[in-house]
């Protein structure tokens, strides 16, 4: 029986979910589907409710638990609630709540109820951070469910529509046949450390001991397992030629889960692939050399194939394959500066991301989505301030100084070199070179082409999206203007990694 | 009954799951083939654990159990969906969205 | 943050110091004993943000607000700050010239600093958003704020009535923001900040009229080719950072401040030569040098403001500074100076000689920016850091008068750009002419003009410095030749003879204007002469190309009037450990220099005379007397020599042959195109065959995951136990 039932620590996972379960409750209490006559808008209320949630959780990590004196381990090892971990759910928490804001109008045009789709929402965001805090397989596995489920069923939300149906089913399908490829990886290692490791157990922390004491002589099946679990982290992480469903899935989800999808997941996958087979342990199980070449081919695959799109959420996709390639980069270099690296582009690339996704949002309209580059065309000139937005966005992606996107590529490519990594930074920085290409082609349409057709009238600012866009602009440069004054607590989450 | 041979059953079937997702075109026979797998995986965790006698393993097929379930509920209402507007539930009819 | 850059300099100084005296020294440079390096003088500011954040602060007030701001507001918002700006940095100057006194005295460099926040700091890797002016960064400053100042007033009169007018100064002042960032940044992320800003803010500017395909390309093409060269910038500035675990310029110098040949152990010489190549083919990317040149002339499709300010004044010349600031790394990479100097030195003549032909008045201009860079790398491959400054201040000055001018000449001409529907235009816009002639004769090198000075030192650097020699003296006068020919000819054909005026029917209609006027000349009325806004920063420019040469007067020619060379002294702190010597048989061969400025001066000379019988009075004379006495001989002056035909064949098929068949196709075709089109069309058949992958079928995609898998479980057996 564990002795240590630190309930504390898990006051932000307890509050996502309670907000998820009074969400949902609310929701079929306060008919979601829309105002009765003289009564209060109740998807204000479940918008609300849910949003608070978040920053709750958010405001919670820094005011208490980072600093919390004592354990940060719980349930006999299986939550870690360490500053690594902690510094993900800030970052799954702040993309959690920029798409809930995002999605609201999103769905209020489409006279959709807000409020299962934003607990769906929420659950996935407890899901990522149980996920990132596992200390054990169980929770690891557990938590990329809780993740995962909810995700299929936003990829699939538009249930009447051919494509958004479609997202869904082949994410189900491949997501699961991913967590069984994972899971077949975690039996073998489970295995290995029952019957080299002497003590059988499915915590994590023993298991790289294990491992990393009997370097010299790993058996296969220990190898074979290690691989395993890194294409299943893989798959989540979209990694070629595990990338296969981002594209589909994405241009068939709803837009402003596609935004939550492409940062949270991403960042999740991240986080547990540090702490899965971060510092020298990729090297020991012998994967070092894969994931080189899996990095490099993603990185090719994602930005090339981002280059012919003609569909902005489609070219978004691929790119955010890319940007996992990069990611890869910064884990295989394993470093403490490699990791702070990968901490630092988990952030860029949430703000940058949704940034964007932000303005298709806004560019949206009922029966009409901002999808491909033409519907953008010419909208620069007439809403200079979004136009605005999405040029911080795409150099912000791109890598540009002095926005958050550059110092999280320098970082990485810096360590990356450091350890030796040149051809793959060579590699990283052409590609990233190509990235400017796919990456101007909005820009341009907003700006430098005229607008087709009168029917793209002035769309009425939505309050919501207009928050949203303001806060991830005013990031993507002031995280890049001051980050020195967070990078402290880089250094300090990629401290608590090494233990 | 000796690990190797509870492992390369658990093996054969991880595999034949595998292909059952890689060839089989109706998308419930798909949803089968990955149960199958899981069934593969947890007959894999049940042989250590028994082996090592440790309870650990035993979870994590319970936890296991109850995911495939809730994966197979949501598979279904997806599929579903998609026999309604689709009537199929072939694999051959998603072919929108590529390239 | 400076403690610790002192810190580290003084250590790495303290190390090389050693070296030499361990014996290492057998340099055949400075060989004045060893050198301790002294630490620069530094004294904290405030004002260099303020210099640097009001043209961003009238960014975005013209970029967000502009439509609400008015004509009127945009001026004073776009004009206002920069002048602010500018009157800022001369009291920081001022300031810096106050701090000259102390720093003269310990030996060491100067300036002045500003660590506006820490930047990043990860790991061993420190950055701070700092800034740095100390002499070389001052010069630039004013040119930049001065100059950036007169074109911005400039750009009042020129973009009048335009649809894009608050986006436009919006765009400028960012460029300024951007180019000061270059400027004064303390460290080279800074300065590759400011570099990638101030090429976003060409790319904008360039298919500012972006209504037009052709813009929008030329716009493309100079952003793909700087971004080949940004390429090379930043893994060279990843080099520097390797060697030396700092990317700040004052610190690497600092290291480097000891004679060639005796570099400390830590420093590898080849690294500093590969280093010193890739930044030059950032340099090269940035300063329109062979073989990236190319996107110069095509950017000439942006507002004329924009050529002047970015394309030949300021953003252009980035190349060159960054040479000079990084002048310990090009000191002792002395097989990057050969390269440098020899692409340097063919740049000049092959764009000059372009420039020969061109009938679009700005491609001349363009052309002559393309070949005056040149001039500088020339100067930069020396080794002759302050007189490639030099020319680069004149060049801002003289160029962005003649750019200006040319705008005001085609405001007039009704965006007609070809001399050949021009011609005594002198008569209709006095100004513009005497301010145009006085940059001519600067550009040309005639005495006493700009120009002439530090064109002079060039030439004399090209055959007298260590690194120089006759070939390259040859190659760098010819261009000189070339240039005051290409120049006179805009005289001729733009202001002096008889006005020509646009045929009816060509190119610009603009309707009932032209309709029942029989006097084609006046089709569109007299050419007006521009207003102030225009004619003022053209007056204020061409007073400077023609005083602007005395702040650099030659030791040879200032020395016995006591007259001192101004600017070199104020630079020498900078470069005092880096300068490359003269040859020896020639540092004192007062006959020599004197012999070669009289041959340059010749040979100015000649060139404006052969363009006074071509295109000038001197035709008519001559053909009355020959006439009737031989035939052949007026024809062959009718025919202005058949100078046309004979560039056609001998000189310029063969160049153009060489820049359009090689460069062009290596450039253009292969490298922007490649990475353009050539890209786009391989990504488009590699995307198709990964596409024909992504087919959407949920099978097949498990397939793909399950041969990955497969091939990376194979690919960890094959490999076996051995990692």
């Amino acid at each position: 029986m564990p002795t240590d039932l630190h309930f504390s620590l898990m006051i932000p996972e307890l509050v996502v979910l309670g907000s998820a379960v009074l969400v949902l409750l609310l929701d079929a209490v306060l008919h979601g589907g829309g105002p009765r006559p003289g009564e209060e808008d109740p998807r204000d209320t479940t918008l609300a409710l849910s949003v608070v949630g978040c920053v709750v959780a958010a405001a919670w990590i820094p005011a208490v638990l980072w600093n919390i004196e004592g354990p940060r381990s719980s349930f006999n090892g299986l939550f870690v609630a360490d500053r690594f971990s902690l510094f993900f759910k800030l970052v799954v928490l702040v993309g959690a709540a920029l798409s809930l804001l995002l999605s609201d109008s999103w769905l209020r045009r489409r006279r959709l109820s807000s409020g299962a789709a934003h607990a769906l929402v929420l659950f996935a965001t407890s899901g990522m951070m149980y996920m990132v805090s596992a200390g054990d397989m169980v929770t690891l596995f557990l938590g990329l469910e809780v993740m995962s489920i909810p995700v299929y069923c936003l990829a699939a939300l538009l249930r009447w529509e051919d494509r958004s149906v479609e997202a869904g089913v082949k994410y189900l399908v491949l997501g699961a046949f991913a967590t069984a490829i994972m899971l077949f990886g975690f039996a073998l290692l489970y295995g290995y450390q029952g019957l080299v490791g002497g003590v059988a157990t499915t915590q994590l922390e023993p298991l790289q001991t294990t491992l990393m004491a009997n370097a010299e002589a790993l058996p296969l099946y220990a190898r074979a397992g290690g691989l395993l679990v890194l294409i299943g982290l893989l798959f989540k992480i979209s990694a070629a030629p595990f990338h296969m469903w981002t594209p589909d899935v994405y241009e068939g989800a709803p837009l402003p889960f596609v935004a939550f999808m492409s940062v949270a997941v991403k960042a999740t996958a991240a986080a547990v692939l540090l702490r899965v087979f971060g510092g020298p342990l990729l090297a020991v199980l012998g994967l070092d050399g894969m994931l080189w070449v899996v990095a490099a081919f993603t990185m090719v695959v994602g930005n090339f194939m981002a280059l012919v799109q003609d569909n902005v959420k489609r070219m978004l996709a691929y790119s955010s394959i890319a940007h996992g390639g990069y990611i890869l980069v910064g884990v295989l270099a394993g470093s403490a500066e490699a990791q702070a690296g990968v901490l630092y582009y988990a952030l860029a690339y949430t703000v940058g991301n949704v940034a964007a996704f932000a303005v298709l949002v806004y560019l949206s309209r009922q029966g009409h989505e901002a999808e491909r580059f033409s519907d953008l065309q010419g909208l620069g000139a007439r809403h200079p301030l979004v136009g605005g937005v999405m040029v911080l966005a795409m150099l912000s992606l791109t890598g540009i100084p002095p926005l958050v996107g550059f110092f999280g590529k320098f970082v990485i490519f810096k360590a990356a070199v450091a350890q030796g990594y040149v051809g793959l930074t060579i590699l990283a920085l052409l590609t990233s070179a190509v990235s400017f290409a796919y990456y101007l082609r909005p820009v341009i349409a907003l700006f430098m082409r005229p607008t087709v057709g009168c029917e793209v009238a002035v769309i009425p600012v939505n309050r919501r999206v207009a928050l949203c866009m303001g806060l991830t602009s005013l990031a993507i440069c002031a995280l890049g203007v001051f980050s020195e004054s967070y990078l402290g607590w880089l250094s300090s989450a990629v401290l608590a990694l090494a233990g | 009954m000796p690990l190797d041979h509870l492992l390369i059953v658990a093996f054969v079937l991880f595999v034949v799951g595998a292909a059952g997702v890689m060839v089989r075109r109706n998308l419930i026979v798909v949803l089968m083939s990955i149960e199958l797998m899981l069934n593969a995986v947890n007959l894999a965790f049940v042989s250590f654990s028994r082996q090592m006698v440790d309870h650990d393993g035993q979870v994590m097929v319970l936890m296991i159990f109850v995911v495939a379930a809730v994966e197979v509920a949501i598979g279904m209402a997806i599929l579903v969906n998609m026999y309604r507007q689709k009537r199929s539930l072939s694999v051959d009819v998603f072919h929108s969205m590529r390239g | 943050m400076q403690p610790l850059l002192a810190q580290t300099a003084q250590a790495i100084a303290a190390s090389a110091g050693q070296a030499v005296a361990h014996g290492a020294g057998g340099g055949h440079g400075a060989a004045e004993g060893p050198i301790v390096a002294v630490a620069p003088t530094v004294e904290a500011t405030s004002l260099l943000a303020v210099v640097i954040l009001l043209p961003l602060l009238g960014a975005a007030l013209n970029g967000f607000l502009g439509k609400r701001l008015g004509t009127q507001g945009v001026n004073l918002v776009g004009c206002g700050t920069v002048a602010l700006s500018a009157l800022l940095s001369w009291k920081l100057v001022l300031d810096l010239v106050q701090l000259s006194g102390p720093g003269h005295a310990a030996g060491g460099n100067f300036g002045l600093h500003q660590n506006l926040f820490p930047w990043i700091h990860v790991g061993s890797f420190q950055a701070d958003f700092a800034l740095w002016l100390d002499p070389l960064a001052a010069v630039m400053l004013l040119v930049v704020t001065n100059v950036g100042f007169l074109i911005h007033l400039y750009s009042i009169g020129y973009m009048k009535g335009d649809p894009g007018y608050a986006r436009f100064f919006a765009y400028l002042n960012l460029f300024l923001f951007s180019m000061l960032c270059l400027v004064l940044g303390d460290n080279l992320l800074v300065l590759f900040l400011g570099w990638e800003g101030v090429g976003l803010c060409s790319y904008l500017l360039i298919g500012f009229w972006f209504e037009d395909r052709a813009n929008a390309r030329a716009g493309k093409k100079a952003f793909v080719t700087n971004r080949v060269g940004d390429f090379g910038f930043a893994l060279g500035m990843m080099m520097l950072f390797a060697v030396f675990g700092t990317l700040e310029p004052q610190a690497i110098n600092q290291a480097l401040a000891v004679p060639q040949g005796s570099l400390p152990a830590t420093v590898p010489l080849w690294t500093l030569e590969a280093a010193a190549l890739l930044l030059f083919v950032g340099a090269c990317g940035k300063s329109a040098q062979i073989p990236l040149y190319i996107w110069l002339p095509d950017a000439m499709a942006g507002p004329t403001p924009v050529s002047a300010l970015i394309h030949a004044a300021t953003m252009v010349t980035a190349g060159v500074y960054m040479v000079a600031r990084l002048n310990g790394v090009f000191f002792h990479a002395e097989f990057a100076c050969y390269v440098v100097i020899v692409v340097g030195a063919s740049t000049a003549l092959l764009a000059a000689t372009i420039g020969l032909v061109q009938n679009d008045i700005k491609k001349v201009l363009a052309y002559s920016t393309v070949s005056q860079l040149g001039f500088m790398f020339v100067a930069m491959g020396a080794g002759a850091w302050a007189v490639g400054v030099f020319h680069l201040m004149t060049h801002a000055f003289f160029k962005a008068c003649l750019f200006l001018g040319s705008g005001s000449v085609i405001l007039a001409m009704h965006h007609e750009q070809d001399m050949r529907f021009y011609g005594g235009l002198k008569r209709f816009m006095p100004t513009t002419h005497w301010t145009f002639l006085f940059a001519t004769l600067a550009i040309a090198g005639i005495f006493p003009f700009a120009g002439f000075f530090s064109k002079d030192e060039i030439l004399w650097n090209a055959i007298a410095s260590q690194r120089g020699g006759t070939l390259i003296y040859a190659v760098v006068l010819l261009a000189a030749f070339c240039t005051a020919f290409y120049m006179f000819r805009i005289l001729w054909m733009t202001f002096w003879g008889e006005h020509r005026g646009v045929p009816e029917g060509h190119g610009h209609d603009h309707g009932a204007e032209s309709a029942d006027d029989d006097h084609h000349h006046h089709a569109h009325g007299d050419p007006q002469e521009s207003p102030w806004t225009m004619t003022v920063p053209l007056m204020v420019l061409g007073v400077l190309s023609l005083v602007g040469g005395f702040l650099g007067v030659p030791a040879v020619l200032g020395g016995h009037f006591g007259f001192p060379n101004l600017l070199h002294d104020w630079l020498h702190p900078v470069f005092q450990y880096s300068t490359v010597a003269l040859d020896p048989t020639m540092a004192h061969n007062h006959a020599m220099e004197y012999g070669l400025m009289a041959l340059s001066l010749g040979v100015a000379g000649l060139s404006i005379f052969l363009t006074w019988l071509l295109w000038g009075g001197g035709k008519d004379a001559l053909r009355d007397i020959f006439a009737e006495k031989s035939p052949w001989l007026h024809d062959l002056l009718w025919n202005k020599w058949y100078v046309d035909e004979l560039y056609e064949s001998v000189l310029l098929k063969p160049l153009v042959f060489v820049s359009r068949e090689v460069l062009w196709r290596i450039v253009d075709e292969v490298i922007i195109d490649g990475l353009v089109n050539g890209v786009a069309s391989f990504c488009k058949q590699a995307a198709d065959k990964m596409g024909r992958a992504q087919d959407g079928d949920v099978g097949n995609y498990a397939t793909i995951m399950v041969a990955g898998m497969v091939v990376l479980l194979l690919v960890i057996v094959g490999f076996g136990v051995g990692t």
